[in-house]
């Protein structure tokens, strides 16, 4: 398995963000976090509401938004993305540095930094976490550390240590040597891999990573749902399954104590849950859905700022499939784009909250650049003469036949409760019996979603969505070589020049913006002509907080929980 | 009374068995295949190993076997693990049902409290208003989806007017089991899956309080000058009882069916949420776990049931 860049699609995350240039795309009507002159007060608790209980509370091994709000409370990374403009900035190292040669990353640690019980925090966690990844069998991180030295060697057990990963000066130092250049190491690698750093002193008890048995790993023990320390501003203090995961602060998080007293992730049924708790007070803050966006906007007690999100939301086109071998024609998928109308769609989902896109790298990207790009205005005419320029003949019960004779009908699928898809759905049925194709919609659960829609031949259309982290590397999602078990490119995508730039990206050896920005804009150009993806739009995020908080300030890298500066979130009584 | 229950635990074996068969068929009808989602999300895993996790399954044996497999596993309480939580299944039902159970137990309280006394006046005021009023209750409250009913009490009283909460068992703070806390945040979902119980019962109740006012023992009571509330309690009542613990089978089973919505609704982190959510990510140990127990709790509902009637009318033990 190759590299996976920052992806998180829906529930799926794999975040590995990382920024090297500014890009404001913040589009606040209400900044929620004036500065206040006042006295901060201490006390009080926050409430963030969730969809669902965590599978795990341990970043190796989670792969689900729920499991990773519950994580990065208390595991951080050395690094992470500005909040506004994604840049890489300082979190657990005060420094990092890549080598001229592109070869030797070292990250600086800063100085007295403690886990909540009072262990030093050294490079030890950080190697003992990018170990656990290399042996976890679970996990779907590997590729972002493959290319240490001693990478292979130390996964498949004939080592006992990572040989590319030094730690110096009494823990202070961690100098990681790469077999090739990788641009987006600096940001990508601040988390071990994993996203966020183990204590290695309380999971040395359970897995030892001092072995060449690859038998054990850290995949199954009970610290896994029971975080034994932190080095974020909460610890953790009991789940109750069904109800919530509630935190304390901690007194020696390295930014201070957080002035609010508690922090508590509390489980709803589902996103109008949500809304309603936010609405009565029950949970402090949260997104909205674009349907709820006018509702909640009135409620008095809250205060609201929308930002834009780093993803889209796709139709994804399998060239493989058995079932409906015309997705293999590029006139046929350029077809079903001009077949269906993205702008009703908006209108009727995102109420105008959001953007069109018309290829992979979004608008909050650096990397974005639209000029040139095909945009598909729905045109039911030219979907049909695409199709027939592909070979097939409109039958005469009004649905084309391909050359092989068979009627051109086909599987939609897409995650059941998710409203929005579920709804591109339905017009997707309706629109593209305009054009002479028959869908057939299916709804499944998240997880039976994307067990059935890993790359091969079983299935046919699919709808879901990518959220991406700050530096682009869509490696993962397009490049040929990404087409195994439980790969991102389900598709089947195969373009040699895409391949190329997207290792031009990845592996430079220019890793400056200027050049990464042009074989980007490569992939784009690429994309929308090929049409891999009907690719929809990147919906705004419609954040609330109730007025009595202060300090709230949520932008588009300040990640799900907006909890980049929670240590000066206080409540004004 | 003990040989009454004894032979009624027998017949209770067969009903079980259908259970445990239809549970088991449904689960492996299914087109996902279970070890296709036990290994989501592991790629390292080779076509070989996933046969020989197939294998270590049992999924490979023909079905009647894997049937067989299955009921020594569960005649051990193994449920298996949950696919989602990687815990078995029997933990997560267990930590479940206590909230379940207060529900169910409310609702047949408040049930039994306002049902009863309905029933009663509906009969006593016959063809007056309150006898109209009381019908009309209870065709509305039979016709009412409980979801339905469920969702505007959470939009309009717990949403608009703020009188409860929105769901969930206690305030954010609070843990306590008998408070008022509690109390206030099962009144919501309590309430609703009372209303088709508690509008069954009047109907049932006054069919037969009418019935028995006709008899002579009543007369006789009457003409004997005794209090009109003495003859209801102890002449009317604990004969126009009988049909009405019959009709508890009902109940019950609508308290049962009804948590599997009334609980998401409301946000109750009870048995019926846990199955509804495991059937919509197909965690299907758990799907089993909750259907199989939910089954057993229901059959030694009616057994109970049962017994209450035999209590209240001895004839039916010599039957």
């Amino acid at each position: 398995m190759r590299r996976l860049s920052a992806v998180l699609g829906a529930a799926l995350l794999v975040a590995v963000s990382c920024g090297q240039a500014p890009t404001s795309t913040g589009t606040s009507p209400t900044p929620a976090a004036s500065a206040s002159a006042e006295q901060p007060q201490a006390g009080g608790r926050i409430v963030f509401g969730a969809t669902g209980d965590p599978k795990t509370m341990q970043p190796v091994i989670a792969t689900d938004t729920q499991s990773r709000d519950i994580w990065d409370k208390v595991y951080l990374s050395l690094t992470r993305s500005n909040y506004k403009t994604g840049e890489t900035e300082a979190n657990l190292a005060q420094k990092f540095e890549l080598s001229s040669d592109g070869l030797t990353l070292t990250y600086t640690l800063r100085d007295g930094l403690v886990w909540s019980d009072g262990t030093p925090f050294t490079g030890e966690d950080w190697k003992y976490t990018a170990e656990a990844v290399a042996r976890s069998v679970k996990t779907v991180r590997k590729s972002t550390l493959q290319d240490i030295v001693g990478w292979a060697d130390y996964r498949d057990g004939k080592t006992d240590s990572l040989a590319g990963v030094t730690i110096k000066d009494s823990g202070k130092v961690i100098e990681i040597k790469f077999a090739k250049i990788f641009c987006p190491a600096t940001a990508a690698l601040g988390g071990a891999g994993a996203g966020g750093i183990l204590p290695s002193a309380a999971f040395k008890k359970v897995w030892d990573n001092k072995t060449t048995d690859t038998k054990t790993n850290i995949d199954d023990n009970p610290l896994n749902m029971n975080p034994p320390a932190s080095m974020g501003p909460w610890i953790f203090k009991e789940f109750k399954p069904g109800v919530q995961v509630t935190f304390v602060k901690n007194d020696k998080y390295f930014r201070g104590a957080p002035y609010v007293d508690e922090m508590v992730v509390k489980t709803y049924a589902d996103a109008t849950a949500v809304k309603n708790a936010l609405v009565t007070g029950e949970v402090t803050y949260g997104s909205v859905e674009a349907k709820d966006y006018e509702e909640v906007s009135k409620v008095d007690s809250l205060k609201g700022v929308r930002y834009r999100s780093s993803g889209y939301t796709y139709i994804g086109w399998n060239a493989k499939s058995a079932k409906a071998p015309w997705l293999a024609n590029r006139d046929v998928r350029q077809a079903l784009w001009y077949g269906i109308n993205v702008d009703a769609i908006m209108k009727k989902i995102l109420f105008g909250l959001g953007s069109q896109v018309y290829a992979h790298n979004p608008p909050t990207s650096w990397a974005y650049d639209a000029s040139g790009l095909t945009q598909y205005n729905n045109d039911v005419a030219k979907a049909k003469s695409l199709l027939e320029k592909a070979g097939a003949k409109m039958g005469t019960d009004g649905v084309y036949r391909w050359t092989d004779g068979q009627p051109m009908k086909m599987t939609i699928e897409t995650n059941q409760g998710n409203n929005a898809r579920e709804t591109i759905l339905q017009f997707a049925q309706e629109q593209y019996k305009a054009i002479g194709v028959q869908i057939d919609p299916l709804l499944e659960s998240f997880n039976a979603l994307l067990d059935r829609t890993d790359p091969g031949t079983g299935f046919d259309g699919f709808i879901l969505g990518w959220s991406l982290g700050a530096d682009p590397d869509p490696y993962s999602i397009w490049h040929s070589s990404q087409q195994g078990k439980g790969q991102f490119n389900n598709v089947g995508y195969v373009n040699a020049a895409v391949d190329q730039a997207l290792l031009d990206n990845r592996n430079g050896p220019d890793c400056s913006q200027t050049a990464r920005k042009a074989a980007l804009k490569k992939v784009d150009q690429n994309l929308n002509q090929d049409a891999p993806y009907t690719f929809l739009y990147s919906a705004d995020v419609l954040f609330f907080a109730n007025k009595q908080l202060q300090g709230v300030d949520p932008n588009t890298y300040g990640i799900m929980t907006q909890q980049w500066n929670i240590e000066k979130w206080w409540f004004k009584k | 009374m003990g040989r009454f229950i004894a032979r009624r635990l027998v017949q209770a074996i067969p009903t079980l068995f259908g259970v445990l068969l239809l549970t088991f068929l449904l689960s492996r009808l299914s087109p996902s295949d279970p070890v296709q989602l036990m290994l989501a999300g592991q790629f390292d895993v080779t076509p070989e190993e996933r046969e020989s996790l197939r294998h270590s399954l049992g999924l490979d044996q023909p079905l009647p076997l894997q049937f067989l497999a299955w009921l020594w596993q569960l005649a051990h309480l193994n449920f298996g693990n949950s696919i989602y939580y990687h815990r078995p299944a029997l933990d997560l039902i267990l930590e479940r049902l206590p909230n379940s159970l207060q529900i169910s137990i409310a609702a047949l309280i408040v049930t039994v409290a306002v049902g009863i006394p309905l029933g009663v006046i509906a009969a006593m005021r016959r063809g007056h208003i309150e006898d109209h009023a009381i019908r009309v209750f209870s065709v509305a409250g039979h016709a009412i989806p409980q979801f339905w009913l469920g969702l505007i009490f959470v939009l309009t009283l717990a949403v608009q007017l703020r009188w409860f909460p929105i769901g969930s068992m206690n305030t954010v703070g609070v843990d306590c089991l008998l408070c008022w806390d509690r109390l206030w945040h099962l009144l919501g979902p309590v309430l609703v899956i009372s209303i088709a119980g508690i509008a069954n019962l009047p109907r049932i109740l006054r069919t037969e309080v009418l019935e028995v006012i006709a008899q002579d023992y009543v007369r006789t009571a009457r003409s004997k000058g005794l209090k009109e509330r003495m003859i209801v309690a102890r002449h009317i009542l604990r004969n126009a009882l009988i049909p009405v613990v019959t009709s508890f089978g009902t109940i019950l089973l609508v308290f049962f069916s009804g948590s599997l919505i009334i609980e998401r609704v409301f946000n109750w982190p009870g048995l019926g949420r846990l199955t509804f959510e495991a059937a919509v990510g197909k965690d299907f140990p758990v799907v089993q776990a909750g259907v199989v127990i939910s089954s057993v709790l229901l059959i030694l509902s009616y057994l109970v049931r049962d017994i209450a009637y035999a209590w209240v009318d001895p004839r039916i033990k010599v039957r």
